[in-house]
């Protein structure tokens, strides 16, 4: 990097029901650096959604704190990440007559269509966060890039996922007030989908889950692009209610057994089989089968796995799903959770891994949606590097890096 | 003519739902703290953007109608004064004497690291800071060495001399002090004056602080005593950190640098009037304070009588008063208990 590159910093929140995660990176020139990390518990916050803004606000800005003193810099600009189960999406299409000379699909076709296919009302007191358009479909038949073909009728796709318009602007004013702006919001699990699964994947189609502690989120990419994006209210934190409503334990130790002995399908074959809950025989201390705590977990992930494949609906198809199911998420620890999602969605499935090279320590599912948050701000920078027009100084930088690698 | 295309409205997304304008309102002190630091962080750059401007403004100003007044050094004159700031003795007279600078000379001309050495090679300089105060001042401000105490030694040139020696141990010359002050400073003994490298001084001497802090409590709790100081010897000072002391009445006091000098000088005094009180007083050959505890032993010149018994108002007395007999050999001293 050369005296005259300027880097921007920019940070990757991710306000979860149980932990508020920012990750800072740095783009510098054409590379991207992951530079720090901050966590916090989080606070205020119920299946994704902003209950108490103080509390969550706390957390958030402290948690930003720890990442810019990690990162020894002052983030420049957010990228938040949304979920809760106030996001839904609806499908639009739209169909235009080819209007170009020669019956040739022109950019005023393709801006029409598509204006047209994003402009379907919305509920009342909702807003939209993504516009997930599919591929572009000339005289029906699958277009890439329909600009300059000839054809008669072009018609276009758009999954828009929307949500509460208050529930959202919650987010964004914890970042606000924070003194940064919030350049993006992007669905949870899109921005996990980002890292953890290759273009060809997205190609053959992939569903990616992301099972948190309040919230599952979903993407399911098909043709290389983004076709359903949503949100489900139930997360690992049910599977500790169920723990904890049947074993008839405290909600702490139904997370503590969760995380023990938890799985999300039956491996005990011997009911006599049973783990202690303290393991101290201490006073209080109860035995309970192995067997009993997996057939309670094992259920509750299945039926999660389950709502979410019905929301997907028609749109998903096993056969067209060739790159299977990636898992993640803090849930997605659970042991067989891989073999439970391959079972529902009949496909095989994987826990997330991110395909880029970062530390260990962030290679936890945990973190994929903080990872994939900050490398698609960090590419989206680099994007709008490239293609911003070069100024006089822009050109001057240009001349000195250039002398300065002779 | 050329019309833009009108496109279909699309449906509002997040950022239509935000109002662009409105301020951050932290709640919590982080926040706060955020928010103000970036505040100030823009006000610091808003201020220093137009003290360049300022700045710009005003060199603009001078190329165009001073140009000269860019190039031009600062004004300097022929010296018209020497200031002398000091703590000790030395006056302007002397200052002038040693730095041989005269009135009218360029002040510019002037070379401030000599003339500083000059004056520290006195040795009653500690610190000396010569500086031009413009147009046409020499300032020289002065930090002496105090003297503690006097001796006598040959020079360089092999004059025998008047030598001072200051806290940190220099032995200097030193110059401008008052009759009275030289009478008054006890005499250097027990140590033997080495040259030092260069062969124009002597080497530092050891103890010098110690006997700073001793000759200054007792001038500040017993002024009668300080007075009476005569010679401090540094001969047991190495071997057994001692200082002695030889005064009119007493021949040799013992002062263990270990313990408190101000409890040591409460004590001398104690039994110098305890021995001045007796009938017929008996000159004192060695008072040792340097052994601590309750006793002091103190040992008189013979013959001796035996020391009075003292009443209700006079608390010290011999501790073993029937052992000491009228004619002890001199050798045998007495113990004062305090």
């Amino acid at each position: 990097m050369s005296a005259f590159s300027k880097s921007r910093i920019v940070g990757a929140v991710e306000i979860g029901t149980s932990k508020v995660t920012v990750l800072v990176g740095e783009v510098a020139g054409p590379k991207l650096n992951l530079i720090g990390l901050g966590e916090f518990a989080s606070r205020g916050v119920v299946k994704g959604v902003v209950v108490d803004s103080p509390a969550a606000g706390e957390a958030t800005h402290r948690a930003l704190v720890a990442a810019e003193k990690s990162a020894g810099v002052a983030i420049e600009q957010v990228y938040l990440a949304q979920s809760g189960a106030h996001i839904d999406g609806f499908y639009h299409e739209a169909t235009v007559n080819v209007g170009g000379l020669e019956g040739r699909v022109g950019q005023l076709d393709i801006d029409n269509v598509y204006a047209l296919a994003k402009s379907k009302a919305l509920p009342p007191g909702r807003c939209v966060v993504h516009f997930l358009r599919r591929p572009f479909y000339l005289d029906g038949s699958l277009v890439a890039s329909p600009e300059d073909i000839r054809g008669d009728r072009l018609a276009v796709g758009v999954w828009h996922v929307h949500g509460d318009k208050n529930r959202i602007t919650d987010g964004v004013h914890i970042i606000r007030n924070f003194n940064l702006p919030v350049t993006e919001l992007v669905l949870s699990s899109l921005a996990g989908g980002n890292i953890l699964t290759t273009p060809e994947e997205r190609q053959h189609g992939v569903l990616v889950v992301d099972i948190g502690a309040g919230t599952t989120d979903y993407a399911y990419y098909l043709h290389g692009r983004p076709y359903v994006a949503g949100v489900v209210a139930v997360g690992g934190n049910h599977l500790t209610n169920d723990l904890s409503l049947g074993l008839r334990i405290t909600e702490g130790q139904a997370d503590k057994i969760k995380t023990l002995y938890g799985r999300a399908t039956v491996s005990a074959k011997d009911r006599a089989d049973a783990v202690w809950l303290n393991g101290d025989m201490g006073i209080g201390d109860r035995r309970f089968p192995r067997m009993t705590i997996e057939q309670i977990t094992t259920a509750r992930v299945r039926e999660l796995l389950e709502v979410v494949r019905k929301k997907l609906g028609n749109i998903y198809a096993p056969g067209d799903t060739l790159a299977g199911v990636v898992i993640t998420g803090g849930t997605s620890a659970l042991p067989g959770i891989d073999e439970a999602a391959a079972r529902v969605f009949e496909v095989p499935a994987r826990i997330g891994s991110p395909r880029v090279d970062v530390a260990d320590k962030l290679r936890h599912p945990a973190y994929s949606t903080a990872l994939g948050l900050l490398y698609q701000g960090l590419s989206q920078q680099i994007e709008t590097a490239a293609t911003k027009p070069v100024g006089f100084m822009g050109k001057f930088r240009k001349a000195v890096d250039s002398l300065a690698r002779l | 003519m050329n019309h833009a295309p009108i496109l279909p409205q699309t449906a509002p997304t997040w950022r239509d739902t935000l109002a662009p304008a409105a301020a951050p309102r932290p709640r919590n002190r982080t926040g706060r703290r955020r928010l103000v630091v970036t505040a100030l962080r823009h006000w610091v750059g808003v201020g220093l953007a137009v003290a360049c401007l300022i700045f710009g403004y005003i060199a603009w100003r001078a190329w165009n109608y001073n140009p000269a007044a860019l190039a031009a050094p600062a004004p300097s004159a022929p010296l018209r004064e020497i200031v002398v700031r000091g703590d000790g003795a030395l006056g302007r007279a002397w200052v002038e004497r040693t730095l041989g600078v005269r009135p009218g000379v360029e002040l510019m001309s002037l070379d401030l690291e000599a003339l500083r050495d000059r004056l520290l090679q006195s040795g009653q300089v500690k610190v000396a800071v010569v500086a031009r105060r413009f147009p046409d001042v020499l300032s020289v401000t002065l930090e002496e060495r105090s003297p503690v105490l006097r001796v006598r030694a040959q020079g360089a040139d092999g004059v025998d001399r008047h030598l001072f020696v200051a806290r940190d141990g220099f032995v200097f010359v030193g110059e401008g002090y008052e009759d009275s002050l030289v009478q008054g400073l006890p005499w250097l003994a027990g140590v033997t004056l080495a040259r030092d490298l260069s062969g124009r001084g002597f080497a530092l001497v050891p103890g010098m602080d110690s006997v700073s802090d001793l000759l200054g409590t007792v001038r500040a709790s017993a002024p009668s005593l300080a007075k009476d100081f005569q010679i401090v010897s540094l001969g047991r000072y190495a071997r057994d950190g001692v200082i002695l002391v030889r005064t009119s009445e007493v021949s040799e006091i013992v002062f263990g640098t270990r313990d408190d000098f101000y409890r040591q000088i409460a004590r001398l005094d104690y039994i110098l009037d305890e021995i001045r009180a007796r009938p017929a007083a008996t000159p004192v050959r060695s008072i040792n304070l340097a052994i601590g505890g309750r006793q002091v032993p103190v040992a008189f010149e013979a013959p001796v009588k035996e020391p009075a018994r003292s009443g209700a108002a006079a608390p010290a007395r011999p501790a073993r008063p029937a052992a000491a007999p009228a004619t002890a050999a001199p050798a045998t001293p007495t113990f004062f208990r305090i």
